[in-house]
C-alpha cells in the first residue's frame, strides 16, 4: 500500500476551474503530480460514461471540476452536472465501489490556492481508500463487470432522459401543471438507478459467461430469482435478450445486446 | 480516414519555465515513440517568431498532418498556435495543446521525477485526442457597429469617448443620476494637483458634445445574451426596460472606497477617511493645526492582503495641501509602506518631506492607537514609542470591489478574484480583455489605480473593443453541437436545456442554429438517443485521452 500512487483523472471546465489551475501554476502553487486533467468546455460535458470509463480503465479517483453555482460560464451548466454527479454515486454505490471515488467540486478562475487544495485533498482521499478494487475487496472481476453494468444503465435512454429532464423540472412546473421536488425526482432516479444497472448487470453477464438460466443469474448477481425475471422480461421485451434453449427444464437466456456493450 | 496519420510534436523549454524542471530531451524522446507521431523536436521559446516558424517548417518538411504543441496554457496561447497551423496548410482544429507548464513544471517542481511521468502522461493523452481530431471550418459572423460602455466615471468616460470618436454608435450606462463616479467627490487629483471639478467638468462636457455617444443616466445591465458582435444588452433605465444591440463591451463601474467602522475610533467627525478629507478640502472646512494620518487602514495584511496602490499618494498630495494652506501645522503620516513610484509621486514625496511632514513606520503587530486628542504609536526606525496631538485623523482606506460586482460578473458572465475586482484573461498578454470574447475592462473595477492609469487603461480597452467592429466580422469557433437525424428520436429535450435557444426542433428533429451555440456540450451530454455530437470534445477524443492516461492500469 505504500507503494500506491493514484491514478487520478480531473476534468476541468475551461472557464473556471482550468483557469484556477493555471493561476496556481503562476503562483506556484505545489499539489500531488498524480492528477491527469482533461480540459472540457462545461463541466456538464461529462457524461456518466465517461467517468465510468475513467474507473473502468483503472483510475482510482475522478474529480469533477467546475465553476461554482451562479457563476458557471454556461449559466445553468453546473446544475446538471450536480445530478450526473449523484447519480453516477448512486450506481457505484450499486456496483460496490466507492462512490467517493467520484468527487464534484468548485474552483473558479481565481481560486488558485483552492484548486491546489482541492486536488491535495482528494489525492490524499483517494490514497487513504486505496487502489481501486482492490480496497472495494472485491474479485476484479466481478467489479468491472459492474462498472460495466452501470455502464450499460448510464448509456440507456430512460436514465440519461430523466437526469437531463431532472434540473429543469425542478425549476418548472411538467406538462401537467404540477411542480416536482427535487426528493420525489431523485426518488424516481433512484429507483430507475437501481432497475436499470441490474438489466445492465444481467447483459454484461450473460455475455461474459454464455447463457443462463433465471436461477443461475439470480445466484451470480445475489438478487432474488424473482427479481432478475421481472428484468428478464423487460430486456426480452426490448430485444436485448432471448431464451436460447433449455437447462434442466429451465430456460436460459442470451445477451443480444452486443452493441451495448 | 484514409489519409495517413502524420502527427507532429513540439515540447517547448519556456526558456527555464519547464525546462528547469523537465528534461525535454526525454520528453521529445518519447513524443516520438507514440503512435501516430511522425517528428518530434525540442524549441526554447515555441511561441517566439523563431518558434513558430520552426512550427510551420516543421509541419512543410515532414509533411504533418496534424501538430501538438507541449508548452503552456491553451487559454492564452492556443489562438497563437492555430493560427500558425493554419499559415502551415492544417486545419486550425488539426492541433492540440498540451499544459505542461502551467499544469506541470511550475506547480511540481519539488518533485521532477513525478513531474516527468505527468508530463509524459499528458503529452501521450494531446497525442491520442490528437489522432482523432477532425478538421472543422470557421464559422464567419457579422459585427454590430456599436459599444456599450458600463459605468460613467473617469474610465467608462474616456472609453466611451474613444470608441465614439473612432465613428462607432456607443452607449454609455451609469447608474447615478449624474456621470463621474468617485470624481465627483474628490477635491483635487494626483499626482497633477488638478482640480477634480474641472477635470469632471472637461470629461462631461467632452461626453455631450459627441454626436455618437448616448448616455443613459440611472441605468443598470439587467440581461445579457448574444456573444462577440452580436450582444443584445437589455438595461433598465427607472424601472424600464429596453434591448440594445452593440457588437462589444466596456466594462469600468468603478470600485467602492471603504469606510472603517470601528477602526481606529472612525467617527467622521475628528476621525476621517482621505475621501471625506477631500470634501473638507473642498469647502476649505479643515482647521486642526494638528493632523495624524494612517496609511493601509483595511489593506496590506489588515483584513485584505493588497496594496490599494493610490492612497500614498493622496495622503501626499492631502499633506502637502494643508501644508501650503498653513505652513505652521503639524502633519504626521504613519504608514507601513510609502508607495510612492515613478517619477511623479518619488518628486512628491521628497517636496512633501521637505515641506515638514513627519513620515513614522509602523508595523502591524504594533498599531497606532487613536485617543482622545492624540495618536500613540511605535516608531519602528526609532524602536520607541511616540505621542502624537491629533486635532484631526485622517485614515487611509483602500478601494474595495463594488457590491454588487457579483451579480454583474454574473451577468456578464466574466470572473473576478477573491477581493471582489474583475480578472482579466491574462496578465500580461490580454491585460484589458476579458476571457470571454468581446468583452473589456478597463479603471478601478479591475484594480485600484490612479486616473492616468485608469485613462490609458480606458484607452487600451476602447482599442481593442474597436479591433472587431473595424473588422466587420468575426469568426466564431466551430466549437459547437451537431445532431445526426438518423439518431434523434425528437425528444425535444436538448432544445429545453439550452440555455442559449441554439437549437430548434425542424419536422420532429433537433438542428443546431451554428452562430448562437457556445459548446458546452451539455445537450450532448443529456441526450436520451446519444444523437448529438460535441464537435472537438467528442466522447471518442476523450476516451482516447482518458485510454492514453490510463495506459498500463487497469481495475486490478
Amino acid at each position: 500500500m505504500s507503494q500506491f500512487k493514484p491514478r487520478i483523472i480531473a476534468f476541468c471546465c475551461n472557464w473556471c476551474s482550468y483557469a484556477g489551475a493555471d493561476l496556481a501554476g503562476v503562483s506556484r502553487m505545489q499539489y500531488p503530480a498524480n492528477i491527469r486533467d482533461i480540459r472540457v468546455m462545461c463541466s456538464a460535458r461529462v457524461e456518466l460514461s465517461i467517468m465510468l470509463e475513467a474507473l473502468i480503465r483503472g483510475a482510482d479517483g475522478v474529480a469533477i471540476l467546475g465553476c461554482h453555482i451562479g457563476d458557471c460560464h454556461y449559466i445553468h451548466g453546473n446544475h446538471y452536472t450536480i445530478r450526473k454527479v449523484r447519480t453516477i454515486q448512486k450506481l457505484l454505490q450499486m456496483g460496490g465501489v466507492n462512490p467517493e471515488r467520484v468527487y464534484l467540486d468548485w474552483v473558479s478562475a481565481a481560486e488558485a490556492a483552492r484548486f491546489a487544495q482541492v486536488v491535495t485533498d482528494f489525492t490524499d482521499k483517494i490514497r487513504s481508500l486505496g487502489p481501486i478494487g482492490e480496497a472495494e475487496g472485491r474479485p476484479a472481476l466481478e467489479l468491472k463487470r459492474n462498472l460495466q453494468g452501470a455502464r450499460v444503465a448510464a448509456d440507456g435512454e430512460r436514465l440519461r432522459w430523466l437526469v437531463g429532464r431532472e434540473y429543469t423540472l425542478e425549476i418548472n412546473p411538467n406538462a401537467f401543471g404540477e411542480q416536482m421536488t427535487e426528493e420525489k425526482l431523485w426518488e424516481i432516479i433512484n429507483k430507475t438507478a437501481e432497475d436499470e444497472y441490474l438489466r445492465g448487470r444481467i447483459l454484461v453477464e450473460l455475455k461474459e459467461e454464455g447463457d443462463l438460466s433465471c436461477r443461475e443469474l439470480a445466484g451470480r448477481l445475489g438478487v432474488e430469482p424473482a427479481e432478475v425475471l421481472k428484468h428478464l422480461v423487460v430486456l426480452r421485451r426490448k430485444g436485448l435478450t432471448d431464451v436460447s434453449g433449455l437447462k434442466e427444464r429451465s430456460p436460459v437466456y442470451e445477451c443480444k445486446a452486443g452493441g451495448l456493450l | 480516414m484514409s489519409e495517413e496519420l502524420r502527427i507532429g510534436v513540439i515540447v517547448c523549454h519556456c526558456g527555464t519555465n519547464i525546462a528547469g524542471v523537465l528534461n525535454i530531451e526525454e520528453l521529445v524522446e518519447f513524443a516520438r515513440s507514440l503512435p501516430g507521431v511522425a517528428h518530434a523536436e525540442p524549441s526554447l521559446y515555441a511561441c517566439s517568431s523563431d518558434g513558430l516558424q520552426k512550427l510551420k517548417n516543421m509541419i512543410k518538411e515532414h509533411k504533418l498532418n496534424r501538430a501538438v504543441v507541449a508548452s503552456c496554457t491553451p487559454r492564452t496561447h492556443e489562438p497563437l498556435f492555430r493560427t500558425t497551423c493554419k499559415e502551415a496548410g492544417v486545419n486550425p482544429f488539426l492541433y492540440e495543446m498540451v499544459n505542461i507548464r502551467e499544469h506541470c513544471s511550475w506547480v511540481h517542481s519539488q518533485e521532477p521525477e513525478a513531474a516527468m511521468e505527468r508530463a509524459k502522461d499528458q503529452i501521450r493523452m494531446g497525442v491520442a485526442k490528437a489522432a482523432l481530431l477532425e478538421p472543422q471550418e470557421e464559422i464567419e459572423a457579422q459585427v454590430t457597429p456599436a459599444a456599450l460602455v458600463i459605468g460613467g466615471g473617469p474610465g467608462g468616460m474616456s472609453a466611451a469617448v474613444n470608441l465614439a470618436s473612432r465613428g462607432f454608435e456607443t452607449h454609455l450606462i451609469e447608474r447615478e443620476d449624474s456621470l463621474g463616479g468617485l470624481l465627483k467627490q474628490l477635491h483635487t487629483v494626483q499626482p497633477t494637483g488638478q482640480n477634480a471639478k474641472e477635470l469632471l467638468k472637461k470629461l462631461t462636457d467632452e461626453v455631450a458634445a459627441h454626436p455618437n455617444l448616448k448616455v443613459h443616466l440611472n441605468t443598470t445591465l439587467k440581461e445579457l445574451a448574444g456573444y462577440i458582435g452580436n450582444f443584445n444588452a437589455t438595461v433598465l433605465t427607472n424601472g424600464e426596460e429596453e434591448m440594445i444591440p452593440v457588437g462589444v463591451i466596456v466594462v469600468a463601474t468603478g470600485a467602492d472606497v471603504l469606510t472603517p467602522t470601528g477602526k481606529y475610533a472612525y467617527d467622521g467627525e475628528k476621525v476621517i477617511t482621505q475621501l471625506e478629507l477631500e470634501k473638507r478640502l473642498a469647502e476649505g472646512s479643515v482647521d486642526a493645526k494638528n493632523i495624524v494620518m494612517i496609511q493601509c487602514v483595511g489593506a496590506m495584511g489588515d483584513e485584505r492582503t493588497y496594496c490599494s496602490r493610490i492612497c500614498c499618494a493622496t495622503a501626499l498630495k492631502n499633506a502637502q495641501l494643508l501644508k501650503e494652506a498653513d505652513p505652521d501645522r503639524e502633519i504626521y503620516i504613519l504608514y507601513k509602506h510609502m508607495q510612492a513610484y515613478g517619477v511623479e509621486l518619488e518628486k512628491l514625496y521628497r517636496e512633501v518631506r521637505e515641506m515638514g511632514v513627519v513620515f513614522v513606520q509602523y508595523s502591524l503587530e504594533r498599531r497606532p492607537e487613536v485617543k482622545e486628542g492624540w495618536v500613540e504609536v511605535y516608531d519602528e526606525s526609532v524602536q520607541n514609542a511616540v505621542k502624537i496631538p491629533a486635532g484631526l485623523v485622517v485614515l487611509a482606506t483602500p478601494l474595495v470591489g463594488r457590491s454588487d460586482v457579483k451579480e454583474l460578473g454574473q451577468i456578464l458572465k466574466v470572473p473576478r478574484d477573491a477581493d471582489g475586482f474583475f480578472l482579466e484573461a491574462h496578465v500580461k498578454l490580454r491585460p484589458v480583455d476579458f476571457a470571454t470574447d468581446g468583452i473589456y475592462v478597463c479603471g478601478t473595477c479591475h484594480w485600484p489605480k490612479s486616473l492616468p492609469e485608469t485613462f490609458s487603461q480606458a484607452a487600451a480597452a476602447a482599442s481593442r473593443a474597436s479591433i472587431p467592429m473595424a473588422k466587420g466580422k468575426i469568426y466564431v469557433e466551430p466549437i459547437i453541437s451537431c445532431v445526426d437525424e438518423e439518431l434523434c428520436i425528437g425528444c425535444g429535450l436538448c432544445m429545453r436545456n439550452c440555455a442559449y435557444s441554439a437549437i430548434e426542433m425542424v419536422e420532429g428533429v433537433a438542428r443546431v442554429i451554428e452562430a448562437s451555440c457556445k459548446g458546452c456540450g451539455l445537450c450532448g451530454a443529456s441526450c436520451p438517443a446519444q444523437a448529438i455530437t460535441m464537435r472537438h470534445f467528442t466522447d471518442a477524443q476523450l476516451g482516447a485521452a482518458l485510454g492514453a492516461a490510463l495506459e498500463e492500469s487497469g481495475v486490478k
